[in-house]
């Protein structure tokens, strides 16, 4: 309609059919609403409906014991067989869960964000020779003999897990882009399916200034890890639509750097699995949250 | 649609109050409710200035605008701008406090307009101690925690800390100037990352931000990050 100009009618003029028409036609112009009657005003938050624009939904739960200070926290052991149980972080209480799901469609994203704290414990040096998959490394002694120092490439695995079957929360799988290590002898995954995890070293010894010469070393100190942070990441944008129910941190391990034919890899090394061998864990936390992006 | 009046008029036809009434009537719903797109024009008319512009804070990194608000700060860009956390003000190392202490230049103030979904994001790299005095718990047992907190120091996030042990190697034996026994590489480095997520009911002054509880007389903190994304509900 545009701006509509037509004198009033004036007081002793007379009137016609057609004209009369004309008066309620002016408003029929498909096509003719512009800027004469919509581009004055302008747009913000005040006529911006709640529809969730960007966010649909967003949940976070204290992963793990809760307590920051090592006054309380669990304890996930070393596998001694292949491949290692999954240990669950906070035992099952401290997964998100979803209730209904969230349907992650097409054009959408699901963001997921951990963190927590760990302490690696290992006794003596369980990695020693005769151990060989373990990151032994012989180097000269200084004397003509052979010294043992490993190389301290071992961790211990955090990765991401979801239940897309059913609120039930019973059937666990790794997220896409991420292994779960139960396949293979002995258990790996391809750095290659590494998407959603964290690693933890699970080791440190070092050949200190004053014994390492000209690449021999005679001595070797062993340093505690103690505790640390550690956080991981995850993104998700499915090609079709994905209903998730659930999402729970599981830590595992020791395992070690390989390589085999044409991948990179971490091969678990069940050889030095024993109780003396754990992962400490304190808390952190768990967030998702899902949005447009689309 | 269009309108398009339910009643015309003929020459030579009685006018009706009803037929003129119908017709008002009916342009007055439209006129309310029955425009729909084919009715406006088929080319771009509306100019930037009829939609409200977006804020931008270039001191803080942040925009705002109608879905929310977006950006962040960080310790200067390739160059190191170190910050410390320390025992000296947390009191732990020495009194047994426990008293987290703001992490300078880290926080946010927001005027948060709507109920929102706000997620902050945090990284930093930091260097602990060494520290090998004689006072506090043993040197292996003294970290530096990271940690957010929303609204107030008081309301730290404490089980979302993220801690760094001692470099408890200690220091060089050698006379002054020396520095740490054994690099930081090995032990008393922590390089951390963390993302909290908070909802908001409703409009408020927001604040988010980095405190520290240390029990290591020095950790400087080389380098560090902060962002929000705050996005209305």
């Amino acid at each position: 309609m545009s701006r509509i100009i037509r004198p009033r009618l004036e007081p002793g003029q007379s009137i016609d059919a057609t004209d009369l028409n004309t008066r309620f036609t002016d408003y029929s112009q498909s096509g003719a609403i512009d800027e004469a009657n919509h581009a004055a005003g302008s747009v913000d938050l005040p006529q911006i409906r709640t529809e969730n624009v960007i966010t649909i939904d967003s949940l976070r739960v204290k992963l793990g014991t809760g307590v920051y200070d090592h006054s309380v926290f669990e304890t996930v052991p070393s596998a001694t067989s292949s491949p290692s149980a999954l240990y669950e972080v906070g035992g099952g209480s401290t997964r998100l869960v979803f209730g209904a799901g969230w349907t992650i469609g097409t054009g959408d994203i699901l963001r997921v964000y951990w963190d927590t704290s760990a302490e690696p414990i290992v006794s003596g040096r369980p990695y020693a020779a005769p151990v060989s998959d373990a990151g032994l490394v012989v180097i000269d002694d200084k004397a003509g003999g052979q010294f043992d120092l490993n190389d301290c490439l071992a961790c211990w695995v955090l990765h991401l897990e979801m239940d897309v079957t059913s609120a039930g929360l019973t059937n666990w799988v790794p997220v896409p882009g991420q292994g779960n290590y139960q396949s293979g002898t002995p258990a790996f995954e391809n750095t290659s399916n590494m998407a959603a995890q964290s690693i933890v070293p699970a080791w440190l010894e070092y050949s200190a200034q004053g014994n390492a010469v000209n690449g021999g070393t005679d001595d070797r100190t062993l340093k505690a890890l103690q505790w640390g942070g550690v956080s991981g990441a995850y993104w998700l944008n499915p090609t079709g639509s994905t209903t998730i129910y659930g999402l729970r941190i599981v830590a595992h391990g020791i395992y070690h750097a390989g390589f085999a034919a044409s991948s990179n890899r971490l091969n678990l090394i069940a050889s030095v699995g024993a109780a003396a061998q754990k992962l400490n864990l304190t808390c952190g936390q768990l967030t998702a949250i899902h949005q447009r992006i689309g | 649609m269009a309108y398009t009046p339910p009643n015309s008029f003929s020459a030579g036809t009685a006018l009706t109050s009803s037929n003129i009434q119908g017709n008002v009537d009916a342009l007055r719903v439209y006129l309310h409710e029955g425009v729909v797109p084919a009715d406006l024009r088929n080319a771009q008319f509306i100019d930037g200035r009829h939609v409200q512009p977006p804020l931008y804070d270039p001191i803080r990194g942040l925009q705002h605008g109608v879905t929310g608000y977006q950006g962040g700060q960080w310790s200067g860009g390739a160059a190191v701008r170190v910050t410390f956390a320390t025992s000296a003000l947390t009191g732990r190392r020495y009194t047994g406090a426990s008293k987290f202490e703001v992490l300078p230049g880290t926080a946010f103030s927001l005027d948060i307009r709507a109920p929102a979904t706000c997620l902050f994001h945090y990284w930093f790299e930091l260097e602990a101690g060494p520290d090998d005095g004689a006072r506090g718990p043993g040197t292996d047992e003294r970290y530096t925690y990271v940690a957010p907190y929303v609204g107030d120091v008081g309301l730290v996030i404490s089980s979302a800390s993220l801690e760094t042990v001692n470099n408890y190697n200690g220091w060089a034996a050698t006379s002054p100037p020396a520095g740490a026994q054994n690099p930081h590489t090995w032990i008393g480095y922590g390089q951390h990352d963390g993302v909290h997520l908070h909802t908001s009911t409703g409009p408020q002054r927001y604040t988010v931000g980095l405190a520290a509880l240390s029990f290591i007389d020095r950790t400087a903190i080389l380098n560090w990050g902060v962002a929000v994304e705050v996005t209305y509900d």
